[in-house]
Protein backbone atom coordinates (compact mmCIF):
# COMPACT_ATOMS: atom_id res chain seq x y z
CA UNK A 1 0.00 0.00 0.00
CA UNK A 2 1.63 3.22 -1.15
CA UNK A 3 -0.20 6.32 0.42
CA UNK A 4 1.87 8.46 -3.01
CA UNK A 5 -0.24 6.58 -5.15
CA UNK A 6 -2.99 9.11 -5.39
CA UNK A 7 -1.15 11.38 -6.59
CA UNK A 8 -0.21 9.57 -9.77
CA UNK A 9 -0.73 11.27 -12.99
CA UNK A 10 -1.93 8.64 -16.16
CA UNK A 11 -3.45 9.54 -19.25
CA UNK A 12 -6.72 9.15 -20.19
CA UNK A 13 -7.00 10.25 -23.73
CA UNK A 14 -3.44 9.70 -24.92
CA UNK A 15 -2.67 12.89 -27.48
CA UNK A 16 1.10 13.18 -28.59
CA UNK A 17 1.76 16.26 -30.54
CA UNK A 18 4.97 16.01 -32.04
CA UNK A 19 7.33 14.66 -29.81
CA UNK A 20 5.33 16.51 -27.20
CA UNK A 21 3.11 14.41 -24.63
CA UNK A 22 0.00 16.18 -24.28
CA UNK A 23 -1.94 13.39 -23.22
CA UNK A 24 -5.95 14.23 -21.43
CA UNK A 25 -4.95 13.36 -18.20
CA UNK A 26 -6.85 12.40 -15.25
CA UNK A 27 -5.33 15.62 -13.64
CA UNK A 28 -7.02 17.38 -16.39
CA UNK A 29 -9.85 15.70 -15.90
CA UNK A 30 -10.18 17.19 -12.54
CA UNK A 31 -9.34 20.49 -13.99
CA UNK A 32 -11.92 20.80 -16.66
CA UNK A 33 -15.08 19.50 -14.12
CA UNK A 34 -13.88 22.16 -11.78
CA UNK A 35 -14.08 24.71 -14.32
CA UNK A 36 -17.54 22.96 -15.37
CA UNK A 37 -18.68 23.25 -11.91
CA UNK A 38 -17.80 26.92 -11.40
CA UNK A 39 -19.71 27.70 -14.50
CA UNK A 40 -22.69 25.65 -13.50
CA UNK A 41 -22.83 27.48 -10.17
CA UNK A 42 -22.72 30.99 -11.42
CA UNK A 43 -24.41 30.30 -14.90
CA UNK A 44 -27.63 28.57 -13.17
CA UNK A 45 -26.92 29.88 -9.97
CA UNK A 46 -27.85 33.40 -11.34
CA UNK A 47 -30.24 32.47 -13.63
CA UNK A 48 -33.50 33.52 -11.44
CA UNK A 49 -32.12 36.82 -10.90
CA UNK A 50 -34.02 36.98 -7.49
CA UNK A 51 -33.92 39.41 -4.93
CA UNK A 52 -34.41 36.97 -2.56
CA UNK A 53 -31.87 34.23 -3.77
CA UNK A 54 -32.42 30.64 -3.66
CA UNK A 55 -29.90 28.27 -2.56
CA UNK A 56 -27.63 28.27 -5.34
CA UNK A 57 -27.96 31.90 -5.96
CA UNK A 58 -26.92 32.33 -2.50
CA UNK A 59 -24.04 30.40 -3.17
CA UNK A 60 -22.91 32.34 -5.95
CA UNK A 61 -23.76 35.56 -4.48
CA UNK A 62 -21.33 34.40 -1.10
CA UNK A 63 -18.30 33.69 -3.24
CA UNK A 64 -18.65 37.17 -5.28
CA UNK A 65 -18.84 38.81 -2.30
CA UNK A 66 -16.91 37.11 -0.61
CA UNK A 67 -13.62 37.92 -3.00
CA UNK A 68 -14.82 41.29 -4.12
CA UNK A 69 -14.32 42.15 0.18
CA UNK A 70 -11.15 40.57 -0.08
CA UNK A 71 -10.18 42.54 -3.42
CA UNK A 72 -11.28 45.49 -1.46
CA UNK A 73 -9.91 45.59 1.66
CA UNK A 74 -6.43 43.78 0.55
CA UNK A 75 -5.42 45.68 -2.61
CA UNK A 76 -7.40 48.93 -2.26
CA UNK A 77 -10.13 50.74 -4.18
CA UNK A 78 -8.06 51.08 -7.16
CA UNK A 79 -7.37 47.30 -7.84
CA UNK A 80 -11.44 46.73 -8.96
CA UNK A 81 -10.60 45.95 -12.47
CA UNK A 82 -8.31 42.99 -11.29
CA UNK A 83 -11.15 41.43 -9.17
CA UNK A 84 -12.17 38.83 -12.26
CA UNK A 85 -8.82 37.71 -11.80
CA UNK A 86 -8.67 36.89 -8.08
CA UNK A 87 -12.11 35.62 -8.46
CA UNK A 88 -10.96 33.18 -11.51
CA UNK A 89 -7.85 31.66 -9.05
CA UNK A 90 -10.02 31.32 -5.58
CA UNK A 91 -12.47 29.48 -7.36
CA UNK A 92 -10.75 27.18 -9.28
CA UNK A 93 -8.17 26.82 -6.14
CA UNK A 94 -10.93 26.30 -3.83
CA UNK A 95 -12.73 23.17 -5.98
CA UNK A 96 -9.91 21.40 -6.98
CA UNK A 97 -9.37 21.43 -3.01
CA UNK A 98 -12.21 20.54 -2.61
CA UNK A 99 -13.21 18.22 -5.64
CA UNK A 100 -9.99 15.95 -3.81
CA UNK A 101 -11.87 15.66 -0.24
CA UNK A 102 -14.34 13.05 -2.48
CA UNK A 103 -12.81 9.79 -2.34
CA UNK A 104 -11.14 8.16 -5.81
CA UNK A 105 -10.59 11.13 -7.24
CA UNK A 106 -7.62 13.12 -7.83
CA UNK A 107 -6.35 16.66 -6.63
CA UNK A 108 -4.84 18.73 -9.17
CA UNK A 109 -3.60 21.12 -6.66
CA UNK A 110 -1.56 18.88 -5.10
CA UNK A 111 0.84 18.62 -8.20
CA UNK A 112 4.07 21.61 -7.41
CA UNK A 113 3.80 22.03 -11.38
CA UNK A 114 0.04 23.21 -10.82
CA UNK A 115 0.49 25.47 -8.29
CA UNK A 116 3.52 27.03 -9.88
CA UNK A 117 1.92 27.15 -12.89
CA UNK A 118 -0.64 28.90 -10.59
CA UNK A 119 1.86 31.43 -9.05
CA UNK A 120 3.90 31.92 -11.90
CA UNK A 121 0.73 33.62 -13.66
CA UNK A 122 0.23 35.46 -10.41
CA UNK A 123 3.91 37.03 -11.12
CA UNK A 124 4.09 37.62 -14.54
CA UNK A 125 0.67 39.55 -13.96
CA UNK A 126 1.86 41.31 -11.31
CA UNK A 127 4.74 42.40 -12.58
CA UNK A 128 3.53 43.45 -16.10
CA UNK A 129 1.03 45.23 -14.35
CA UNK A 130 3.56 46.97 -12.31
CA UNK A 131 5.67 47.62 -15.20
CA UNK A 132 2.95 49.34 -17.18
CA UNK A 133 1.87 51.39 -14.06
CA UNK A 134 5.31 52.67 -12.92
CA UNK A 135 7.43 52.10 -16.03
CA UNK A 136 10.92 52.01 -15.16
CA UNK A 137 10.23 53.22 -11.85
CA UNK A 138 9.26 49.52 -11.05
CA UNK A 139 12.71 48.87 -10.54
CA UNK A 140 12.93 51.50 -7.18
CA UNK A 141 11.31 48.70 -5.54
CA UNK A 142 14.41 46.59 -5.46
CA UNK A 143 16.13 49.71 -3.84
CA UNK A 144 14.75 49.70 -0.16
CA UNK A 145 14.56 53.30 0.58
CA UNK A 146 16.82 54.99 3.15
CA UNK A 147 19.08 52.55 2.49
CA UNK A 148 22.98 53.88 2.27
CA UNK A 149 23.82 53.88 -1.40
CA UNK A 150 27.08 51.72 -1.02
CA UNK A 151 24.97 49.26 -0.20
CA UNK A 152 23.56 48.66 -3.27
CA UNK A 153 25.44 45.73 -4.79
CA UNK A 154 24.93 43.37 -2.32
CA UNK A 155 21.02 44.54 -1.24
CA UNK A 156 19.92 44.46 -5.57
CA UNK A 157 20.62 41.22 -5.68
CA UNK A 158 19.05 40.00 -2.22
CA UNK A 159 15.85 42.32 -3.18
CA UNK A 160 15.59 40.36 -6.24
CA UNK A 161 16.17 36.97 -5.28
CA UNK A 162 13.46 37.69 -2.58
CA UNK A 163 11.18 39.18 -5.18
CA UNK A 164 11.50 36.09 -7.71
CA UNK A 165 11.00 33.83 -4.31
CA UNK A 166 7.84 34.76 -4.69
CA UNK A 167 6.15 32.31 -7.08
CA UNK A 168 7.86 29.80 -5.37
CA UNK A 169 6.78 30.36 -1.22
CA UNK A 170 3.08 30.82 -3.18
CA UNK A 171 3.14 27.33 -4.90
CA UNK A 172 4.88 25.56 -2.42
CA UNK A 173 2.73 26.67 0.11
CA UNK A 174 -0.55 25.28 -1.26
CA UNK A 175 1.32 21.90 -2.67
CA UNK A 176 2.87 20.93 0.84
CA UNK A 177 -0.81 21.94 2.18
CA UNK A 178 -2.77 19.92 -0.28
CA UNK A 179 0.13 17.00 -0.85
CA UNK A 180 0.71 16.72 3.17
CA UNK A 181 -2.96 16.32 3.79
CA UNK A 182 -3.61 13.41 1.59
CA UNK A 183 -0.84 11.59 2.29
CA UNK A 184 -1.91 11.62 5.87
CA UNK A 185 -5.73 10.73 5.50
CA UNK A 186 -3.80 7.78 3.11
CA UNK A 187 -1.36 6.92 5.88
CA UNK A 188 -4.09 6.99 8.66
CA UNK A 189 -6.32 5.01 6.95
CA UNK A 190 -3.30 2.05 6.00
CA UNK A 191 -3.26 1.84 9.44
CA UNK A 192 -6.74 0.23 10.17
CA UNK A 193 -6.64 -1.83 6.89
CA UNK A 194 -2.90 -3.10 8.18
CA UNK A 195 -4.32 -3.75 11.65
CA UNK A 196 -7.67 -5.59 10.20
CA UNK A 197 -5.50 -7.73 8.17
CA UNK A 198 -2.53 -8.35 10.68
CA UNK A 199 -5.00 -8.85 13.78
CA UNK A 200 -8.22 -9.94 13.07
CA UNK A 201 -11.03 -9.50 15.60
CA UNK A 202 -8.78 -7.68 17.92
CA UNK A 203 -7.64 -5.24 14.30
CA UNK A 204 -11.15 -4.16 14.75
CA UNK A 205 -11.40 -3.45 17.90
CA UNK A 206 -7.99 -1.35 17.77
CA UNK A 207 -8.73 -0.48 13.92
CA UNK A 208 -11.44 2.41 15.18
CA UNK A 209 -8.93 4.78 16.57
CA UNK A 210 -7.35 5.65 13.31
CA UNK A 211 -10.33 5.76 11.72
CA UNK A 212 -11.22 8.82 14.38
CA UNK A 213 -7.99 10.43 13.98
CA UNK A 214 -9.01 10.50 10.15
CA UNK A 215 -12.59 12.00 10.69
CA UNK A 216 -10.96 14.49 12.71
CA UNK A 217 -8.17 14.96 9.68
CA UNK A 218 -11.25 15.23 7.10
CA UNK A 219 -13.10 18.01 8.89
CA UNK A 220 -9.38 19.60 8.98
CA UNK A 221 -8.59 19.39 5.50
CA UNK A 222 -11.96 20.97 4.37
CA UNK A 223 -10.38 23.81 6.51
CA UNK A 224 -7.62 23.46 4.83
CA UNK A 225 -8.95 23.29 1.43
CA UNK A 226 -11.01 26.71 2.25
CA UNK A 227 -7.70 28.38 3.98
CA UNK A 228 -5.52 27.71 1.07
CA UNK A 229 -7.51 29.14 -1.45
CA UNK A 230 -8.11 32.24 0.46
CA UNK A 231 -4.05 32.56 1.68
CA UNK A 232 -3.64 32.35 -2.18
CA UNK A 233 -6.06 35.15 -3.23
CA UNK A 234 -4.88 37.16 -0.09
CA UNK A 235 -0.86 37.34 -1.13
CA UNK A 236 -1.96 37.73 -4.74
CA UNK A 237 -4.63 40.90 -3.86
CA UNK A 238 -1.32 42.28 -1.71
CA UNK A 239 0.81 41.73 -4.31
CA UNK A 240 -1.76 43.45 -6.69
CA UNK A 241 -1.12 46.43 -4.38
CA UNK A 242 1.80 46.95 -4.18
CA UNK A 243 2.36 46.78 -7.73
CA UNK A 244 -0.54 49.24 -8.37
CA UNK A 245 1.09 51.44 -5.12
CA UNK A 246 4.85 51.66 -5.16
CA UNK A 247 6.09 52.73 -1.38
CA UNK B 1 -34.68 47.81 21.40
CA UNK B 2 -35.23 49.43 17.98
CA UNK B 3 -34.25 47.66 14.82
CA UNK B 4 -32.23 50.60 13.04
CA UNK B 5 -30.23 50.78 16.50
CA UNK B 6 -29.51 47.19 16.46
CA UNK B 7 -29.00 46.92 12.84
CA UNK B 8 -26.51 49.84 13.30
CA UNK B 9 -24.56 47.87 16.28
CA UNK B 10 -24.23 44.48 14.09
CA UNK B 11 -22.72 46.09 11.20
CA UNK B 12 -20.27 47.78 13.47
CA UNK B 13 -19.69 44.43 14.86
CA UNK B 14 -18.80 42.93 11.42
CA UNK B 15 -16.64 45.77 10.92
CA UNK B 16 -14.71 45.27 13.93
CA UNK B 17 -14.42 41.43 13.43
CA UNK B 18 -13.28 42.27 9.63
CA UNK B 19 -10.20 44.61 10.76
CA UNK B 20 -9.22 41.46 13.20
CA UNK B 21 -8.30 39.49 10.72
CA UNK B 22 -5.06 40.21 9.17
CA UNK B 23 -3.21 38.56 6.36
CA UNK B 24 -0.04 39.51 7.16
CA UNK B 25 -0.31 38.36 10.78
CA UNK B 26 1.62 35.20 11.30
CA UNK B 27 -0.34 31.86 11.85
CA UNK B 28 -1.34 31.28 15.26
CA UNK B 29 0.38 28.02 16.80
CA UNK B 30 3.99 27.13 16.82
CA UNK B 31 3.37 24.43 13.87
CA UNK B 32 1.53 27.21 11.66
CA UNK B 33 4.68 30.06 12.17
CA UNK B 34 7.34 26.74 11.43
CA UNK B 35 5.88 26.21 9.06
CA UNK B 36 5.24 29.93 7.55
CA UNK B 37 9.15 30.65 8.29
CA UNK B 38 10.09 27.20 6.84
CA UNK B 39 8.33 27.88 3.75
CA UNK B 40 9.93 31.84 2.91
CA UNK B 41 13.25 30.41 3.67
CA UNK B 42 12.98 27.15 1.59
CA UNK B 43 11.72 29.42 -1.29
CA UNK B 44 14.02 31.89 -1.27
CA UNK B 45 16.78 29.09 -1.34
CA UNK B 46 15.56 27.03 -4.25
CA UNK B 47 15.53 30.38 -6.28
CA UNK B 48 19.12 31.39 -4.63
CA UNK B 49 20.18 27.46 -6.12
CA UNK B 50 18.37 27.50 -8.92
CA UNK B 51 19.67 30.74 -10.48
CA UNK B 52 23.37 29.93 -9.49
CA UNK B 53 23.13 26.80 -11.45
CA UNK B 54 21.62 28.74 -14.55
CA UNK B 55 24.67 31.04 -14.14
CA UNK B 56 26.41 28.37 -14.20
CA UNK B 57 25.69 27.03 -17.30
CA UNK B 58 25.37 30.00 -19.45
CA UNK B 59 29.21 30.92 -18.22
CA UNK B 60 30.48 27.61 -17.21
CA UNK B 61 31.84 29.12 -14.19
CA UNK B 62 31.06 26.10 -12.00
CA UNK B 63 31.10 26.33 -9.17
CA UNK B 64 31.03 29.92 -8.32
CA UNK B 65 27.97 30.82 -9.37
CA UNK B 66 26.29 27.92 -7.30
CA UNK B 67 28.40 29.75 -4.20
CA UNK B 68 27.44 32.77 -5.10
CA UNK B 69 23.82 32.82 -5.26
CA UNK B 70 23.46 30.07 -2.53
CA UNK B 71 24.69 32.94 -0.13
CA UNK B 72 22.49 35.42 -1.81
CA UNK B 73 19.76 32.93 -1.40
CA UNK B 74 20.42 32.76 1.72
CA UNK B 75 20.41 36.39 2.49
CA UNK B 76 17.19 37.22 0.73
CA UNK B 77 15.53 33.83 3.09
CA UNK B 78 16.53 35.88 6.49
CA UNK B 79 14.90 39.04 4.40
CA UNK B 80 11.65 37.47 3.94
CA UNK B 81 11.66 35.94 7.23
CA UNK B 82 12.75 39.29 9.12
CA UNK B 83 9.78 40.92 6.76
CA UNK B 84 6.92 38.29 8.05
CA UNK B 85 8.32 38.03 11.59
CA UNK B 86 8.50 42.23 11.90
CA UNK B 87 4.34 42.28 9.86
CA UNK B 88 6.09 44.14 6.90
CA UNK B 89 4.85 41.24 4.76
CA UNK B 90 5.37 41.11 1.32
CA UNK B 91 6.43 44.96 1.12
CA UNK B 92 10.01 45.87 -0.23
CA UNK B 93 12.10 47.68 1.78
CA UNK B 94 12.42 47.36 5.69
CA UNK B 95 10.06 49.77 6.72
CA UNK B 96 6.70 49.11 8.27
CA UNK B 97 4.33 51.00 5.98
CA UNK B 98 3.52 54.21 6.84
CA UNK B 99 0.02 54.75 5.55
CA UNK B 100 -1.47 51.49 5.54
CA UNK B 101 -4.44 50.41 3.47
CA UNK B 102 -7.47 49.03 5.42
CA UNK B 103 -6.80 45.34 6.34
CA UNK B 104 -2.88 45.89 5.40
CA UNK B 105 -2.17 47.77 8.93
CA UNK B 106 -0.06 45.62 11.57
CA UNK B 107 -0.25 44.98 15.12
Amino acid sequence: MNPLEQFQIHAIVPITVGHVDTSFTNSALYMAIAVALIYALLKYGMKPKALVPDRLQALAEIFYEFVANLVDENAGHNAKPYFPFVFCLFMFILLGNLLGMIPYTFTFTSHIIVTFGLALTVFVFVTALGLIKHGFGFFRLFMPQGAPIIMAPILIPIEILSYLSRPVSLSIRLFANMMAGHTMLTVFAGFTVMMISALGGLGYAIGILPLLINIALIGFEILVAFLQAYVFCILTCLYIHDSLELH
Amino acid sequence: MDLDARLHKARERNATGKSTSDPNALPTGPIGIAVRLGVELLAALIVGVGAGLLVDRWLGSAPWGLIGMFVLGSAAGIVNVYRVVNGIGYAPGYRKDKTPSQGRDVE
